[in-house]
C-alpha cells in the first residue's frame, strides 16, 4: 500500500508514499480513512462533493484539506470514500470527494497535526508522516 | 540520541538538559523521573520534543516534563511551559486539541459491598446514559443563545440550571468558569460542533470509571476529601468535543502564518505560536477560554446523569451522598502568577498532560481543602488503579505548581493492537471482577493496561520529587471505554 501506520506512543502516525503531490494528497485521505474505518460494509446514496482550500505551502493544504474531510464526515455523519485533487497550487487547492451516509466511524481521530510534518522529494518520489490525534 | 548524552541527573528524581544542547533553546530542560521512566521516556521522540518546547520565545526558568511523560505532537505529554505576559508566546499545541481535557472524582458514599450486588445494573444504567464513542450527537441539545451562555461561563451555567451545585462549582479547578471567555472568539463551525456534545465522553482514552476506595495514605487529606476506606467513587475523564478540536484547529492555522509575521523560528511547525498580546493569541485565548467552560460544563453535565443513575439503582440505599471530590483540567494555558527569581510574576502557564497541583494556602485552592492543597487526581490504567494526590509548596517553588496527569503510555497504539486482543482483555478484566463496556473493541485494545507504564512508579516519583503527596488509591469495579 502506499500508506502504512508508523509507531507513535500517543497518537496515530501514518507515512505516505507516492510519486506525484496529487497522488500524495489523495493517498493520505485514503490512509486516514483506513485508519477510522474497521470495513466498508454496504453504503448507498452516495455522491461527490466539492472541497476548496486556501494555504501558503502544501504542507498547510495537506493539513486544512484532511480536517476538513474529518469535518465533513462528522457534521453530516457521512462517511469519505475516495477523493481526486482537481487543482493544486501552493496556495490553492480544489477537489471531489465521494460521500456516502454512514455511521460513526471505529475510530474517532481529533485532528490532523502539523507535528514535524514536511513533504520529502526523494529518488524514490515523494512521502510524508502524519500524525492524527486520537 | 544526542540528547541522552546530555540530560544529566541533577537530583535521584530529577535530570536536566542544558541550554547549549541547541541553540535554539532559551533555557534549559527539566524531567521529573527515575532512571526506569528515564529509560522509558528515550524510546519516543519525547526529549526530542521537550528539547523543542525550549525555543518558545518568552519561556520562563525551565521547559519541564512530568515523570508521565511521552510522545505526543509539538509538545510531549506531561509537557509544561511557562512564558513572562505580555509578550510571551501562547501556543496552541501546547495546550492540544482537547482543550481543557480533565478529570473529576466523584464521592458516593456507597460501601463497595452494596454496589458489588448491583454492579452490572450500575454498569449499563451508565453506559446507556452517558453517549460514548466517535462521532456527534447524543448530547444535551442546546440553541445557539444557551451555547453561548455554556461558553461564557462554564459550570456557572450548570448551577443557573439545576445540573451543579454551588459545592460543586467551588470543587472545581477555577470554579469552572474561566473570565475571559468571549464566545465571538470562537467560530461558526466550532460553534457548530458543540450544539449536540455536551454530556458526552468521546472516544480515544476518555472513560468512566466505577472504583472502590482501596488504601489510605492521608487521613486527615481523604476525610475531607470524603474518601473512606471500601467506599466507592467514580471517575470521569474527558474534555470539551469536536467543539474544543476545532478552536484548535483554527488557532493552530491561523499561527501557521503568524510566526513569520512575528518572525517566529521554530523546530516543530505544531509549536507554532504568537505572542500573548497579539491579536491572533488574543482571538484564541478568549474562545480557548470557552472550550475550557464548555469541558467543565461537559463533564459536569456527564456528572448530572451519574448522580440520575445512582439515584435510580441505589434508590434504597441510605447511604448514597453524591459529591465532587475535585475536578482538574490537564489540557490547558492559564495566566497565572509564580515566583521567578524570589520576585512574582505574571505568566501563562501551558499544560500539555500535566496537572495544576497548588500546595496549601494557595489562593486559588478551595477553601475546605486549604490547608492540605490542591487535589491532584492522576488516573492510571483500566486495571491497577489511580491516585488522588494533593499539590505541595515544592510544586510551587519547582515546576509552576505542576504535576503529573496519569502513567503515561510505554506503548504505541500500533504495538497494543498487535500484543491485546480486546476479547481476551475482556476475559482477563472479568476474571478481576471488572465489569466493561466499550464503545469501540480496537479503541479497548489500544488502551489496554500494558500499554501505560507502571503507575506506582510514576506517582513514586512525583512524591519524592516533592511535587504531591499520595492520599489515597483507587481500585476498578468497572469501567466505561470511550
Amino acid at each position: 500500500m502506499p500508506y502504512r501506520e508508523v509507531e507513535h506512543t500517543a497518537d496515530l502516525a501514518l507515512l505516505v508514499e507516492a510519486h506525484s503531490l496529487p497522488e500524495l494528497f489523495c493517498e493520505a485521505c485514503r490512509g486516514m480513512l483506513w485508519l477510522q474505518y474497521d470495513e466498508e460494509g454496504h453504503l448507498s446514496e452516495c455522491e461527490w462533493r466539492s472541497v476548496e482550500i486556501a494555504g501558503s505551502s502544501y504542507e498547510m493544504l495537506l493539513v486544512e484539506w484532511l480536517n476538513e474531510i474529518l469535518y465533513i464526515g462528522e457534521r453530516d455523519q457521512f462517511r469519505v470514500i475516495d477523493a481526486r485533487i482537481d487543482e493544486l497550487s501552493e496556495n490553492a487547492l480544489k477537489s471531489s470527494i465521494l460521500i456516502c451516509p454512514s455511521q460513526p466511524p471505529a475510530r474517532d481521530i481529533k485532528a490532523v497535526t502539523y507535528s514535524d510534518l514536511t513533504i520529502l522529494h526523494t529518488d524514490s518520489g515523494l512521502h510524508v508522516v502524519l500524525t492524527f490525534d486520537v | 540520541m544526542a540528547v541522552l548524552n546530555q540530560l544529566l541527573p541533577r537530583s535521584p528524581f530529577l535530570y536536566e538538559l542544558p541550554r547549549t544542547y541547541s541553540p535554539d533553546m532559551l533555557v534549559p530542560a527539566r524531567l521529573y523521573a527515575d532512571s526506569v521512566l528515564f529509560a522509558q521516556a528515550a524510546q519516543d521522540r519525547s526529549l526530542e520534543q521537550l528539547a523543542n518546547t525550549a525555543c518558545l520565545p518568552g519561556i520562563v526558568r525551565y521547559a519541564l516534563a512530568m515523570p508521565d511523560i511521552h510522545q505526543g505532537y509539538g509538545f510531549p505529554i506531561g509537557g509544561v511551559v511557562a512564558t513572562a505576559l505580555p509578550d510571551g508566546v501562547l501556543s496552541p499545541g501546547g495546550v492540544g486539541y482537547d482543550i481543557n481535557c480533565g478529570v473529576r472524582v466523584i464521592s458516593t458514599g456507597l460501601p463497595a459491598r452494596v454496589v458489588r450486588k448491583k454492579q452490572e445494573q450500575l454498569m449499563d444504567g451508565l453506559f446507556s446514559a452517558v453517549a460514548v464513542g466517535a462521532g456527534s450527537g447524543g448530547g444535551l441539545a442546546l440553541n445557539s443563545k444557551e451555547l453561548d451562555a455554556v461558553l461564557a461561563s462554564g459550570i456557572s451555567w450548570c448551577v443557573k440550571k439545576g445540573y451543579s451545585s454551588p459545592e460543586e462549582q467551588a470543587h472545581t479547578e477555577d470554579k469552572g468558569h474561566l473570565q475571559d471567555a468571549d464566545p465571538d472568539a470562537v467560530s461558526p463551525r466550532a460553534r457548530e460542533r458543540g450544539l449536540d456534545q455536551l454530556g458526552t465522553l468521546g472516544a480515544g482514552n476518555h472513560f468512566i470509571e466505577v472504583d472502590r476506595v482501596d488504601h489510605i495514605y492521608d487521613e486527615e487529606a481523604a476525610r475531607a476529601m470524603r474518601l473512606e476506606p471500601d467506599t466507592v467513587c467514580i471517575w470521569v475523564h474527558c474534555g470539551s468535543r469536536g467543539l474544543g478540536h476545532q478552536v484548535c484547529t483554527d488557532a493552530v492555522r491561523t499561527m501557521q502564518v503568524a510566526v513569520s509575521r512575528y518572525g517566529i523560528r521554530l523546530p516543530d511547525r505544531e509549536l507554532a505560536c504568537a505572542p500573548f498580546n497579539s491579536p491572533e493569541a488574543r482571538e484564541y485565548w478568549q474562545a480557548m477560554n470557552c472550550a475550557a467552560n464548555y469541558a467543565w460544563a461537559n463533564r459536569q453535565i456527564i456528572t448530572h446523569a451519574i448522580r440520575g443513575v445512582l439515584e435510580r439503582v441505589f434508590a434504597a440505599e441510605l447511604s448514597l451522598n453524591v459529591g465532587l471530590v475535585y475536578d482538574v483540567c490537564h489540557n490547558i494555558a492559564k495566566k497565572e502568577t509564580h515566583l521567578v527569581d524570589d520576585l512574582p510574576r505574571s505568566l501563562c502557564v501551558h499544560r500539555k498532560g500535566a496537572t495544576r497541583a497548588f500546595g496549601p494556602g494557595c489562593e486559588d485552592v478551595p477553601a475546605d481543602y486549604q490547608h492540605i492543597g490542591q487535589p491532584v487526581l492522576v488516573p492510571g490504567n483500566m486495571s491497577s488503579g489511580s491516585f488522588v494526590m494533593v499539590g505541595t509548596q515544592q510544586a510551587m517553588e519547582e515546576t509552576f505548581g505542576s504535576c503529573c496527569h496519569g502513567a503515561g503510555r510505554v506503548m504505541s497504539r500500533t504495538a497494543a493492537r498487535k500484543t491485546v486482543h480486546a476479547d481476551a482483555l475482556r476475559r482477563q478484566l472479568d476474571e478481576r471482577g471488572i465489569s466493561l463496556r466499550a464503545g469501540s473493541s480496537k479503541g479497548l485494545a489500544e488502551e489496554a493496561p500494558q500499554a501505560y507504564k507502571d503507575l506506582d512508579r510514576v506517582v513514586g516519583v512525583a512524591e519524592q520529587a516533592g511535587l504531591a503527596r499520595l492520599v489515597a488509591r483507587t481500585l476498578p469495579m468497572g469501567v466505561i471505554k470511550g
